[in-house]
């Protein structure tokens, strides 16, 4: 398989998987897009063995183990960060530390609520913001690929062979 | 650390293509060894040497620590 191909075969598989995503959203149900995820995750890698005249020499790996250092620190870094917010925020009640009772304008009539219609915190985190929090792992994953692009054209130019081609062809 | 890879190319009238192919890596690398950009390894550097059929201090020299 050539290069480009491969390429072509990848980006049309990630638009079926937006299509697996957006089905997943009508459905309510995450089923789809975590099954077609792995699919596309498993396809890629088994096309990948496929692809004709890739050599991966010692100074690739080499990129690859430095980029790949950087990036698992920042990865490490952002997501320690956004985990160690929102386990506080998760456990804020169980510590005994209350939220403030959320106001709203639509009348709870099991509890016999009048305006300005008060009730007492959710006993449990809504489902709405845990896709919160899935929305930000999300953000902080696209940003560490950028940190591994950025790194390993960091090091693939600090281990020379990017732009200075000097090679006299016969 | 210097290498003679260059010198050793021309008397052996080859492209960094065609000593990329032979000791089994990219173009890209051998560029860098060239440039001194680049390290290579025990293995490769034996395998470059064993190619042009001579020892391994005559195509790489160590000239100290690394900055």
């Amino acid at each position: 398989m050539k290069k480009n191909t491969f390429y072509i075969f990848a980006g049309v598989s990630a638009l079926i998987l937006l299509l697996l995503f957006s089905l997943s959203i009508k459905l309510t149900n995450p089923v789809p897009v975590a099954a077609g995820f792995v699919c596309y995750v498993l396809l890629i890698l088994l096309l990948r063995r496929k692809i004709d005249g890739i050599i991966h020499d010692e100074r690739q790996t080499a990129i690859d183990m430095h980029a790949s250092a950087v990036t698992i620190r920042a990865a490490a870094v952002m997501f320690v960060t956004v985990n160690l917010g929102t386990a506080v925020y998760v456990f804020s009640e169980a510590l005994g530390f209350h939220r403030p009772p959320i106001e709203t304008t639509v009348p709870i009539q099991s509890l016999g609520a009048y305006p300005p219609f008060i009730h007492a915190p959710p006993a449990q985190i809504p489902t709405s913001d845990l896709g919160g929090f899935a929305v930000i792992q999300l953000i902080l994953l696209i940003a560490t690929l950028f940190i591994y692009a950025g790194a390993r054209t960091y090091f693939a130019h600090k281990f020379g062979g990017i732009g200075e081609d000097d090679e006299e062809y016969h | 650390m210097k290498n003679t890879i260059k010198v050793h190319r021309a008397m052996h009238d080859m492209t960094q293509d065609q000593l990329a192919k032979a000791v089994g890596v990219t173009r890209q690398t051998i560029l860098a060894i060239e440039k001194g950009r680049y390290d290579p390894s025990l293995t490769l550097a034996f395998r470059i040497a064993r190619y042009f059929n001579v020892n391994i201090e005559e195509v790489f020299i160590w000239t100290g620590e690394e900055k």
